[in-house]
């Protein structure tokens, strides 16, 4: 559309740090990822045994599944909730910007100690979570003891800190002309069918950029089980990340835990490349007419 | 003095449809408001409490009210005061902010605005980049960074920013380029503007959402670092806030005082929670305000 | 030459950088600039060079690294400012502190980086790991004229040895044993303390007929159990000195079965009771609310921990005393395990060993600078520091309880392997999947045996033992 040099110009900065502090640094921990290397003694090259190693250890195979299953979880959950949330924002209210930080500021607080001990407390035997199910005549569930419970309570952690995806969700809504809704009212249509057949289609840049965003992050989580669960029972919480940490830190383990990202790289990257393959079909930019 | 005005019934039935929605809505917001917010409530009321009622108490109305723990907390007990810690994040919290607005603007402009050679494959880099797992690159990036003699200073952290590195704000902006109709560039080019100028009087005024959001995120993010600083930070006078909390805490050796720790940790989210609270304005606003669509 | 021109490239933009954002922030970085404690004045680029060319001074600049809480800090901080003074125009001291978290990762960094402290802070794990032969730290013998020794008992002393060379100081010694939170017993109206396991279990009966999720004994992990009962039962320590497995999968079996049935009795804490009130890592229960309130009356713990454990108890009114030491049935061994709670190490980069170890003997040995360290680092071996630190009345309660304990508690030294995080997490995953009934004993025995065969294995070829 316009003159190539202008533009290899304006991605200039990003071209010269990228070879520096991301290639050189990625390669290097391939060629690792073909080593033994414990950080001490000079790397000896292993071929694939790592990976070859990496591919019957259960332990490793269980964090793949465990991410998976969290992936799965989460990122819809966060989305539909992020999005629901900045719709209603989105509207002319009273207190508005008070509505807007109490719902950022779980984000905010991130990997805050508070939230470890908060957290503990709220999920615990006799805590609030089963005090309220028990007023329906649940539980009490053992939330940290079953496999099922620990992921639950790091799922709606993190969906709980859906901030960044509705801030967000909230500037692209901004970004919808005003003028649509009042035709739409004018139509008589709903809010709520003007929401799904105006305003989803014209934020889909958008939401395709939070799925993304969410996607990368939730396959790389490391904070929230981290923080609360730890690997949870029969290791049920034990997120990929944190066994690329334990195989680096704990165990110096470093040719191994090379591999394991690089193993958990290409399954990201094999994600999003499915993802970018259907965007052409649900996807609507304003300046595509290719 | 509009008892004159008799509303029709379906007015009538319509107001009061928009009455109870409105309710519905406000007590929706609320009820999710109060399980948002809790944790910053119990986090100021443990400041006030003892180790024990932290540990054992969900309430968040401590026994007492006493301020010892703040000024406890604050001074600490190396020879630095939190003045000197949060002097040192924001040294390098803002120039990360400044470099990072800068930089990704202008890749992101580049990759939503202009075709050139391999641009394809230069994206799927730019995507890949996002997704490497950081701990395998730490020490190679490490190594590196000792080989420039940089190790102990804040330009590790900065770097990144500069070179637009961090491809997340990259790509949020060409999503957000790319949602912003071509029209309006062509419309400028024709009135003279080179492709800065574009950029300039154009699309910045149409960014702005998603700058500020930008900022809140790099704000909040650098500041809460912790990883970062630990590594390439070593001497305690170029501590951040993030390290010196961490330093506080100690489980293996004596008595940790929980409460100077959170009333500390309170104080390091008070200035993301004001950023964020003063932004949010702009927000409101928008683009459709900003004159470029209406 | 490609690399060559991509440094100058980095560090022509690392300069403007370094500049750019000096003026970006004006104030702050300059003020913390001149607030450094003798780390190279202010900007960036310099520092590399200016370290590189400094050794015509005088001045011996050490740097002193450790991690710890903010008592731990000011004390160490008050030791080097004392230690400073005395040394004016001589050796000048820097203090590196850290905090608790990814201790492993930045020592790791560092290390390889080639950038750590003069003098370190080792934890003891890491004395095989980073200097397998004596080779990875300073060999301390070349300065035994200056740091004494003799103040350690030699068979301690011999636990921060690798490869025959002195390569670490142990600071303190740990033994494992079991304190009891004695009001919580009194209020069931138990005067006795439990010296048996059987008196344990009758004990737990009470217990939990007042409440039936009360665990006697909260052990962080199973294998703190599990190695002190195959002390006893085989009079051995887990690892030989070549570092060869001293248990069978037989040996694991009987550890699991019979943590179970104790876990069962309410003896020792569940797994699964670990996992839903304190976490799945093990970590310091001191701060734990179960244990605060009394639904784990007693411990299985690091002497090092006591004072922590006893402090928590304290605030609440409550008293934590030292048990004696329970034995099993058909022991033949009485006594518990013990290592060295962390080390000190000089670099073997260091341009003054001779300045460091004369600071170490200070902070160690010397009366002035044992009082100002005082007990944050838990318990001392050096003789001469005890006797400073009793006389100045820093050991008091269940931390002079904890002394005497260890004056005569008969004990098995760990292998220096002994702390590989493997082998923690070989015994605690499977006793879990034996305990949640995926796995049966036998097979659970044979997971443990085989993943700490297999890193035995690659431990002893590292090592070239």
């Amino acid at each position: 559309m316009k003159n190539g040099k202008i533009g290899l110009l304006y991605i200039a900065p990003w071209l010269i740090g990228m070879v520096l502090l991301t290639i050189y640094p990625f390669v290097n921990a391939l060629f690792i990822s073909f080593t033994d290397y414990n950080l001490v003694r000079a790397p000896s090259f292993i071929g694939f045994a790592n990976y070859v190693k990496l591919f019957k250890d259960t332990d490793f195979l269980g964090t793949l599944a465990n991410t998976l299953k969290y992936t799965v979880f989460t990122v819809p959950l966060q989305l539909a909730f992020a999005l629901f949330i900045a719709f209603i924002l989105n509207f002319k209210l009273k207190a508005i910007s008070f509505y807007r930080t109490a719902y950022y500021v779980p984000s905010l607080l991130g990997g805050n100690v508070a939230v470890a001990v908060l957290w503990r407390f709220l999920f615990q035997q006799d805590g609030f979570i089963n005090r309220f199910i028990g007023i329906f005549g649940l539980g009490p569930v053992s939330w940290f003891s079953t496999p099922g419970g620990a992921m639950a309570v790091i799922v709606a952690l993190k969906v709980w800190q859906f901030g960044s995806a509705m801030l967000i969700f909230l500037a692209a809504l901004k970004d919808v002309p005003g003028e649509l809704y009042e035709a739409a009212s004018v139509d008589g249509s709903t809010k709520v069918r003007t929401f799904f057949t105006i305003t989803i289609p014209l934020i889909t840049p958008t939401i395709f950029f939070n799925l993304v965003m969410q996607l990368v992050n939730a396959f790389q989580e490391f904070n929230g089980p981290y923080l609360v669960t730890g690997k949870g029972p029969l290791q049920s919480t034990y997120l990929t990340s944190m066994f690329i940490y334990d195989n680096a830190f704990k165990f110096f383990n470093m040719g191994y835990a090379s591999a394991a990202s690089w193993v958990l790289f290409v399954i990201i990257v094999a994600v999003t490349l499915v993802l970018f393959a259907t965007q052409d079909r649900w996807v609507f930019y304003s300046d595509s007419k290719k | 003095m509009k008892a004159a005005y008799v509303p029709s019934a379906v007015e009538l039935r319509k107001r009061r449809k928009d009455a109870i929605s409105a309710i519905l809505r406000y007590v929706v917001l609320t009820l999710v408001a109060v399980v948002m917010i809790y944790p910053i409530l119990w986090l100021v009321g443990a400041t006030f409490k003892t180790n024990n009622e932290i540990f054992t108490s969900v309430s968040f109305i401590p026994k007492r009210i006493d301020f010892t723990p703040y000024i406890n907390g604050w001074n600490t007990r190396t020879k630095f005061t939190f003045a000197t810690f949060f002097m040192n994040t924001f040294s390098f919290v803002v120039p990360k902010i400044i470099f990072c607005l800068v930089s990704s603007t202008l890749v992101a402009y580049g990759f939503a605005r202009f075709e050139f050679p391999c641009k394809k494959l230069l994206f799927s880099l730019l995507m890949a980049t996002m997704f490497l797992p950081a701990v395998v690159t730490r020490i190679p990036l490490y190594i590196l960074w000792k080989q420039f003699g940089l190790l102990d200073t804040y330009v590790p952290l900065i770097a990144p920013t500069v070179f637009a590195n961090e491809p997340f704000f990259v790509f949020m902006l060409i999503q957000f380029l790319r949602s912003v109709p071509t029209y309006l560039d062509e419309a400028a080019i024709i009135d003279g503007c080179n492709s800065f100028g574009v950029l300039w009087r154009v699309l910045l005024p149409a960014l702005k959402p998603a700058l500020i959001s930008c900022t809140i995120f790099q704000f909040v993010w650098s500041f809460n670092d912790f990883l970062g600083p630990l590594i390439y930070v070593t001497s305690l006078a170029k501590y951040p806030v993030a390290l010196a909390l961490k330093m506080s805490i100690d489980q293996s050796s004596g008595i940790v005082e929980w409460n100077q720790i959170l009333a500390m940790s309170f104080l390091a989210l008070l200035p993301a929670l004001i950023l964020f609270f003063a932004a949010q304005k702009y927000f409101v606003e928008g683009v459709t305000s900003s004159g470029v669509k209406g | 030459m490609k690399k060559n021109q991509m440094k100058a490239t980095a560090i022509t933009l690392a300069a403007m950088l370094a500049a750019a954002s000096m003026t970006a922030c004006g104030g702050g970085a300059s003020g913390a600039g001149t607030a450094g404690a003798g780390a190279g004045a202010s900007g960036a680029p310099a520092d590399g060079t200016a370290a590189a060319a400094a050794p015509s001074g005088e001045v011996a600049q050490i740097s002193f690294s450790w991690w710890g809480n903010d008592d731990r800090h000011q004390a160490t901080q008050e030791a080097i400012d004392a230690f400073n003074a005395a040394h004016v125009g001589s050796i000048v001291v820097t203090g590196e502190p850290s905090g608790f978290g990814n201790l492993e990762e930045v020592f790791a960094t560092r290390y390889a980086g080639g950038t750590a402290a003069d003098v370190m802070t080792v934890n003891f794990p890491w004395v095989i790991q980073y200097s397998p032969n004596g080779e990875g730290f300073y060999d301390l013998d070349q300065v035994k004229d200056v740091f004494d020794f003799s103040q350690y008992d030699a068979g301690f002393l011999d636990s921060g040895k690798s490869g025959g060379i002195q390569t670490v100081i142990p600071y303190g010694q740990n033994t494992l044993g079991f304190y009891i939170n004695k009001s919580a017993y009194d209020r069931m109206g138990i005067t006795q303390l439990p010296k048996t396991f059987e008196e344990y279990k009758a004990a737990a009966q009470v217990f939990t007929a007042a409440d039936p999720n009360t665990y006697l004994i909260v052990s962080p992990t199973f294998r703190f159990a599990a190695v002190y009962y195959l002390q006893q039962k085989t009079g051995k320590g887990e690892f030989a000195d070549d570092l060869s497995m001293n248990y069978t999968v037989a040996d694991y079996q009987d550890a699991l079965t019979w943590y179970k049935d104790l876990a069962d009795a309410h003896v020792f804490c569940s797994r699964k009771d670990y996992i839903e009130n304190v976490g799945s890592e093990p970590v310091s229960i001191a701060q734990n609310a179960k244990y605060i309130n009394g639904g784990y009356p007693g411990v299985l713990e690091w002497t090092g921990g006591i004072a922590s454990n006893a402090a928590t108890l304290e605030e609440k009114g409550d008293e934590l005393v030292v048990a004696e030491l329970p034995v099993i049935d058909g022991a033949v061994f009485k006594g518990t395990m013990a290592k060295p709670s962390l080390t000190f190490a000089i670099s073997k980069d260091s341009k003054y060993p001779r300045q460091a170890a004369e600071f170490l003997q200070y902070i160690l040995n010397d009366p002035e600078g044992v009082k100002l360290m005082g007990t944050k680092r838990g318990m001392v071996a050096s003789k001469a520091a005890q006797a400073t630190l009793e006389a100045d009345g820093q050991i008091t309660g269940a931390v002079k309880q904890a002394y005497d304990f260890t004056a005569t508690a008969e004990v098995i030294n760990n292998s220096p392997i002994f702390e590989d995080a493997v082998f923690t997490n070989a015994y605690e995953q499977n006793y879990e999947k034996f305990e949640f009934g995926q796995l049966t004993a036998e097979k659970a025995a044979q997971a443990i045996y085989d993943a700490t065969a297999e890193q035995v294995a690659k431990l002893k070829a590292q090592y070239g033992k």
